[in-house]
């Protein structure tokens, strides 16, 4: 089906079509999405052009991207019925509800994975709790080698540990968070592509709760930690 | 393809019979308008399930208004049931608010499900207002400065001291690679430089005469081989240029919030009554 172009978009949000033509574009919208999206975005410009308008940076543009990247990855994670109603709570509120965040980037190629926390000001617009990034000098049982990486979080109030094994190409996430439930942890691609979600479960005998992430594509993803109460950012 | 929809003389005579109790009539009206009553609703909600459960409700209450005798008869139906329309849109969304109002307290199963259900959509609405800037009628510098200092954030001062001897085409340039790469992760450079880029290219190879008028043309003193590219940025400044960068920033805005008729209040699409004969 061919689009309606630029210019009767535009004359239809604006109003400028004669009856017939009108109905023409109204009869193509009725089935094509596309189009009526488009209508949508020029009848809220319309409508909010204030507001939108002293807003746009090239920056706020980019924002806008990736949260809605993110939200639509999240709400497409595989999940149970019970976690899926949870997770699209938690995706349609995404930027109030990170407590602590890390950028991966893993290649499971040559068995590297860096950590960073640049990049991440869409999602919170204040400074997470500081992740510091080390070499870990031990492999994780079943690795096989590789240099796996971790990620930590100072323990005030509680500590967080994140730890990648770019061989075997999973990631163990650690915390003390205490309250039920407890929070969601995500490892979402940054191109939205894919995510996978999990709450923290206890581990018997141990005062941590921990997340396991298995078969983790290479590429660059986020790793995001829901606030709780008891897991404030 | 050519679509024919009903005469005025037809559509009145097929009104005035459904007013009269005929449902043969009410049924032509009903298939003859049930297409566009659902691309108005797709246009302000989307193409969903609810467009198609909206329109019904528009046939339900433009039916009883003309049982109401609330007609006009100056207005074509189309009027009326657009009117329907929109008013069935605005309940929509109020019910919606007041419904993730309400779950916000409670559950949130509603309002999850629809989040859950919800694909992904760019953030459409400032690639259209792009779209808008680059055609909305100022002056190739003019836009191109607007996105310097709006877009990119540029203080006015800093481009008179760094820029003024640039040209139009490498200040484009550098304007167009300076908003894509945040969005590199989003859209191909080729969309982004056809979609939304496309008219300023094209008027930079446009001889300066054709562009800036010949009044402005003689005033500058340019060359008639000139094309609007190899302009200098300086050959447009007057006075006080950080000025004239603030000026032409608001005469953007000016342009393009006329060319989008913004009206600053969510009317979801308010449209005027077509009368008869227009």
């Amino acid at each position: 089906m061919d689009h309606l172009n630029s210019d009767q978009l535009r004359a239809y949000a604006v109003d400028e079509l004669d009856h017939d033509t009108c109905l023409d574009v109204e009869i193509h919208l009725a089935t094509c999405q596309h189009c009526a999206e488009r209508v949508k975005a020029l009848l809220s410009v319309r409508g909010n052009f204030d507001q939108i308008w002293e807003t746009w940076t090239v920056t706020t543009h980019a924002e806008e991207f990736q949260v809605a990247r993110l939200r639509y990855a999240l709400s497409r994670a595989p999940a149970s019925p019970d976690l899926r109603e949870r997770l699209a709570q938690w995706a349609a509120h995404i930027t109030e509800s990170v407590g602590t965040a890390l950028s991966v980037f893993l290649d499971a190629s040559t068995h590297a994975v860096s950590v960073a926390q640049e990049g991440l000001e869409f999602l919170h617009g204040m400074s997470f709790p500081r992740f510091e990034p080390v070499p870990v000098p031990f492999s994780i049982a079943g690795s096989g080698g590789g240099q796996p990486w971790a990620a930590f979080v100072a323990p005030t109030p509680q500590w967080t540990k994140v730890t990648f094994d770019p061989t075997q190409r999973r990631a163990l996430v650690q915390s003390d968070v205490p309250t039920v439930p407890r929070p969601l942890v995500a490892l979402v691609a940054r191109d939205g592509s894919w995510a996978h979600v999990a709450p923290f479960r206890a581990v018997e005998g141990e005062a941590f709760v921990l997340t396991e992430f298995e078969e983790i594509p290479s590429g660059d993803f986020l790793l995001l930690i829901e606030k709780t109460p008891d897991n404030p950012a | 393809m050519e679509r024919r929809f009903l005469a005025e003389s037809e559509e009145l005579a097929l009104v005035e019979a459904a007013i009269a109790g005929d449902p043969e009539a009410w049924g032509i009206l009903y298939n003859a308008f049930l297409l566009p009553v659902r691309g108005f609703i797709a246009g302000r909600i989307g193409v969903t399930e609810d467009a198609e459960d909206l329109a019904q409700e528009c046939f339900i209450r433009a039916r009883r208004s003309l049982d109401q005798g609330l007609f006009d008869r100056q207005y074509r139906l189309y009027t009326l049931l657009r009117n329907v329309a929109l008013h069935v849109v605005q309940d929509y969304w109020r019910h919606r608010a007041r419904a993730d109002s309400r779950l916000s307290e409670q559950s949130h199963r509603i309002r999850s499900l629809a989040a859950e259900t919800r694909s992904f959509h760019e953030p459409l609405e400032r690639l259209e207002l792009l779209r808008l800037v680059f055609v909305c009628g100022a002056k190739p510098h003019q836009i191109l400065m607007f996105g310097f200092v709006k877009l990119l954030q540029w203080r006015p001062r800093e481009i008179v001291k760094e820029r003024a001897e640039s040209s139009l085409m490498s200040l484009t340039d550098e304007f167009l690679e300076s908003y894509y790469a945040p969005l590199e992760h989003y859209m191909s450079q080729r969309t982004f430089h056809s979609t939304f880029c496309a008219p300023l290219l094209a008027v930079m190879d446009s001889p300066a005469v054709e562009v800036y008028g010949e009044r402005e043309y003689d005033d500058r003193g340019m060359s008639s081989e000139l094309a609007v590219g190899s302009l200098a940025l300086k050959v447009f400044f007057g006075g006080d240029p950080a000025a004239n960068i603030s000026d032409w920033c608001d005469r953007v805005r000016t342009c393009t919030r006329k060319l989008i008729a913004a009206t600053n209040i969510e009317t979801h699409g308010q449209s005027r009554p077509r009368q008869r004969g227009n």
